[in-house]
């Protein structure tokens, strides 16, 4: 691979990044060729015109914390492509609720910039700190508050892509009511960079709520958590995130009970009011009560728990589901080496119908392999018949081979990679495979 | 005018049965137009399925014989997106009614998509639960339509429109498969393929069910009504009431003209026939937090120069507060033939400069325009109001339109907030959109629709 290609392109030091550290930009161990940091739109563009003229695979990138997250693929990438250093905020309308930005702005950046006006963008993804607001977009990770203000797709008012063949595309606007054309901007939330590199957003913001408020229950025989976190999500009350924690995670020292933790976001007149309905409703009174920042902080440290995890893994249900297959975790249990004390882990979004469930100390004897990837599978089964889903977000390499991120798509496969073929046609960010594809079923006009 | 071939029509007949396919000319009349009556056509012919089994043979055997297809609700829309041309023959979805399953412990419904919006709130009130979309004519509107919008409604203000809450749909292609996109807690491969799909107008495919969220209805509820001397005032009330960091469950404003056309219907609702602006401002949630939000708002409506804050107390004051906005389209239709609802969107701040500019545009046409809002959201409605047989005041309506348009666009704004370009806009779009975003949507539609065979001649100009 000729650098100096990019090197023309991308004239300031440091922009080409050819030898890195072993662990930094890699995939499963192996790196690509070069790392490149753009500082502009036109530098994308013309990044990928090169990437395509000289058949190169790319991969877009932020910050590079997660790139193998979800990555099946046989494929070398010759060229990560990171949007890092397009980080300005560009303009924040306060009084219009919203923020134009470069997509290599990191959510904490963006929450610091908004407190001043009081206002903040409700997403609380896993390792947020250093995630780009770009990756945030592309991989659609959200955490606890997706419950109360849904999903990143939600809050995306406007983006500009540049797809696999280098077109810049700019979608939406900067109004929450947009309905000029097809919702492209809907596809973007979730496309793991297979449809092209954001480099711009502009989000929807919130008024900073008043009191932010946790109560942490602990659940007993007659309490069990799901049964908790059911009866808490009948509160006739909007509440912002119910989730259930497994013994071992979050608190120090570490519980050795699932607990429920609610969080209220509201004005200081109705947070006392909200807490009650709740109380009201389970008819227990909580193990302990967390206002402001120490609220935030425990959400905080709940969503960076897979720092060292062997394997996290999504399991999505109806919320009334989350319970049976919470049990069924049970059958992970033997992938677990020597257990020190707590074997599986679980983070549930109740009330979104979401479980994530990590493995921190994956059994590496001679059979792991066989035994994990039968176990995951027949989960990944039983879910199934439950009407859910489980993705396999982050594993070692060869169990992600042999699962696959995703189950079966089956009926939507063509329209699948239909949609890779609009917006990447020369397939060279096509290294994150979705489900293995079928042959062509349609002709196009 | 084209007929449908005698065969065709008895193989249509066999699938829906005998009453449910209509192609004599009286039969057709009431699908000649949507609520855009300035454009009418009557379509080859009208079949009325029942079932996604259904469906799915009608458009097979349609594809088959190369007839374009489009999918119709309730006809409520105002962009002519249900609009079918001689050759083309309309699905609609009037049988498809009923309301598959509540399901109150996943906080969830799913439906055929001819079921009325206001119905599956009805639905769902003993259980506690509501859908919080509400687009103005939810008594009439279906959710099929309101899905292939992305419609909104006064209070998706606080709420979010249609996409926030479709977690799941079953939808027919035009050649007649049937796919299961979604679903609550279904996540297969990770592109949102819902997301895609609501706002389609009707050009990717045909939703035959839709899964949808219900919220818990909101505890209590508080409205006021703030009058104004001039339109401007409202619009700065709404900035305020916004920056400070309320959010109103609904902020909706009426003009002058409306208040008068109300007031002189049978649905007044004793607004002061004096006053230039209406604005209504509703609050929704926990009993305690809303008596402080109140007195905020009252307050910034009074610094905006409101001269009379009226506030309800009982359920029927509520509504009486409401009837200004409520009834606005009805009561225009009696002062004029014909009504065209621009539906252009700017970023709330910049209303009062907009709305100052759309009165010039209507003094210098000559037009009445009259001004009925979702202000919260910057979503302007003004109607224009006209005679559809006088053919030099329906130039006037076009080149006015355009204007308005053009004054939201340059005001950081979009065409249409949520009622869709439908055949209506198509010519506009390349005011927001540019040749490659235009061609990539085309080509998204084409791997939904490869064959084209879907809601022709909708929403992309003809040229792209
Ligand atoms: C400790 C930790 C735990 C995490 N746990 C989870 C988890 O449980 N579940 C989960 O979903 N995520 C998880 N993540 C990922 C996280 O939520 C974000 O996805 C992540 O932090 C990405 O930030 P980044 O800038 O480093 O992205 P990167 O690692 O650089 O990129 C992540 C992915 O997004 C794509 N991408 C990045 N930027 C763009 C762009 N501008 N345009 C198009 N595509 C782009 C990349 O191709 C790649 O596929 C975790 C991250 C950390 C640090
Ligand atoms: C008085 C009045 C007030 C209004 N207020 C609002 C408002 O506040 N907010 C708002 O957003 N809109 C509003 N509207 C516009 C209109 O009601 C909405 O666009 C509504 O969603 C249309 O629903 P419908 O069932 O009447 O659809 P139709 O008008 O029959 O069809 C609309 C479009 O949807 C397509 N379609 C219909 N059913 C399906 C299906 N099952 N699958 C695929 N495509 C389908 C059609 O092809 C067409 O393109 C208002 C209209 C009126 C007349």
């Amino acid at each position: 691979m000729d650098t100096n290609l990019l090197k023309q392109i991308l004239p300031v030091e440091g922009q080409v990044l050819e030898n890195f550290g072993e662990t930094d930009w890699s995939l499963f161990g192996r790196q690509a060729h070069a790392v490149v940091f753009p500082h502009s739109e036109e530098e994308v563009t013309s990044i990928l015109s090169v990437a395509n003229e000289n058949n190169w695979n790319c991969m877009p990138a932020g910050n590079g914390t997660w790139l193998e997250g979800c990555l099946n693929t046989d494929r070398d990438v010759n060229l990560v492509l990171s949007i890092s250093k397009m980080n300005n905020i560009l303009v924040h309308e306060p009084d219009n609720l919203f923020v134009e930005l470069e997509a290599g702005v990191t959510l904490e950046q963006l929450q610091a910039t908004l407190r001043s006006s009081k206002q903040w963008l409700p997403l609380d993804p896993p390792g947020a700190n250093s995630s780009t607001m770009g990756a945030i977009v592309a991989t659609s990770s959200c955490g606890a508050l997706q419950t109360g203000f849904g999903k990143p797709r939600d809050h995306v008012l406007g983006a500009t892509l540049i797809t696999g063949d280098g077109k810049t595309l700019e979608l939406g606007g900067k109004t929450v009511k947009n309905v000029a054309g097809f919702d492209l901007l809907k596809l973007l939330s979730g496309s793991w960079g297979r449809f092209g590199v954001i480099t711009k957003l502009v989000m929807r913001l919130h008024p900073l709520p008043e009191a932010d408020r946790t109560l942490l229950f602990s659940s007993n025989q007659q309490h069990p958590g799901p049964r908790l976190a059911h009866d808490i999500m009948h509160t006739p009350a909007m509440l912002q995130s119910i989730s259930i924690l497994s013994p071992g995670l979050g608190e120090e020292p570490e519980s050795k009970d699932t607990r429920v933790a609610v969080r209220i976001l509201e004005s200081e007149a109705a947070v006392d009011q909200v807490e009650a309905l709740i109380l009201e409703q389970v008819k227990i009174s909580p193990l302990k009560k967390m206002n402001g920042l120490e609220s935030k902080k425990f959400f905080e440290r709940l969503h960076n728990v897979d720092e060292n995890s062997d394997v996290v893994i999504r399991v999505t249900s109806l919320p009334s589901e989350v319970g049976i297959l919470i049990d069924q975790l049970e059958n992970l249990q033997h992938l677990v080496a020597e257990k020190d004390g707590f074997g599986i882990k679980f983070l549930a979004h109740s009330e979104s119908g979401v479980l994530i469930v990590l493995i921190d100390n994956l059994k590496r004897d001679e059979n792991w392999l066989i035994q994990s990837t039968k176990a995951l599978l027949k989960l990944r089964t039983s879910v199934e018949n439950y009407g859910g889903s489980l993705t396999l977000l982050h594993a070692p390499e060869d169990l992600i081979r042999a699962v696959k991120p995703w189950g079966s798509l089956s009926e939507v496969e063509t329209l699948f990679s239909g949609l890779e073929k609009v917006f990447d046609p020369t397939g060279i960010l096509s290294q994150r495979e979705l489900p293995k594809r079928k042959t062509e079923g349609r002709q196009c006009l | 005018m084209e007929s449908l071939p005698k065969n065709l029509a008895r193989d249509l007949k066999d699938i829906v049965g005998s009453n449910w396919v209509l192609s004599d000319r009286d039969r057709l009349l009431a699908y000649e137009s949507d609520g855009l009556t300035a454009y009418r056509s009557k379509p080859l012919a009208v079949v009325l399925p029942e079932t996604t089994d259904q469906v799915s043979r009608v458009f097979k055997l349609l594809s088959r014989n190369n007839i374009k297809v489009v999918p119709r609700g309730a006809g409520t829309g105002l962009s002519g997106g249900a609009l079918a041309d001689p050759t083309a023959v309309i699905i609609g979805t009037s049988k498809m009614n009923t309301i598959i399953k509540l399901d109150p412990d996943n906080r969830r419904a799913v439906v055929q998509p001819g079921v009325i919006n206001a119905h599956l709130s009805e639905a769902a009130a003993p259980l506690g639960l509501y859908y919080a979309p509400d687009p103005a004519s939810q008594s009439a509107c279906t959710i099929g339509g309101n899905v292939a919008e992305n419609s909104g409604g006064p209070h998706c203000l606080k709420y979010g429109v249609t996409s926030r809450y479709v977690t799941g749909l079953t939808i027919v292609t035009y050649e007649g498969e049937i796919l299961r996109l979604g679903g609550l807690g279904r996540e297969r491969g990770s592109y949102d393929l819902v997301g895609v799909f609501v706002g389609s107008e009707g050009c990717f495919g045909m939703a035959t069910e839709v899964e949808v969220k219900l919220l818990p209805k909101p505890e209590s509820v508080r409205t006021l009504l703030a009058i104004f001397d001039r339109i401007e005032d409202a619009g700065k009330a709404v900035t305020s009431i916004m920056a400070r960091g309320l959010l109103p469950a609904a902020l909706e404003i009426i003009d002058g003209a409306t208040i008068r056309a109300v007031e002189a219907s049978v649905f007044a609702g004793g607004y002061p026939v004096d006053a230039n602006a209406a604005l209504v401002v509703e609050f929704d949630g926990i009993e305690k937090g809303l008596g402080a939000d109140v007195q905020k708002a009252i307050s910034d409506c009074k610094k905006a120069g409101a001269t009379e804050v009226r506030s309800a107390a009982t359920s029927e004051e509520r509504q009486k507060l409401w009837q200004g906005r409520k009834k606005a389209f009805g009561a225009m239709g009696r002062i004029a033939t014909d009504l065209l609802v621009q539906d252009a969107t700017v970023p709330r701040s910049r209303l009062p400069e907009v709305l100052m500019k759309i009165s010039e545009i209507g003094e210098r046409y000559d037009l009445n325009i009259a001004n009925v809002f979702h202000a919260g959201d910057g979503n302007l409605h003004p109607n224009i109001l006209f005679d559809r047989s006088d053919s030099e005041e329906l130039q006037k309506v076009e080149l006015a339109s355009t204007e308005i348009m053009k004054v939201c666009v340059a005001a950081g704004g979009t065409i249409t907030g949520e009622h869709g370009v439908g055949h209506d806009k198509k010519s506009y779009m390349p005011l927001v959109c540019g040749v490659d975003e235009m061609k990539t949507m085309k080509k998204v539609k084409t791997v939904f629709d490869p064959y084209h065979g879907m809601n022709p001649g909708k929403v992309l100009p003809t040229d792209i």
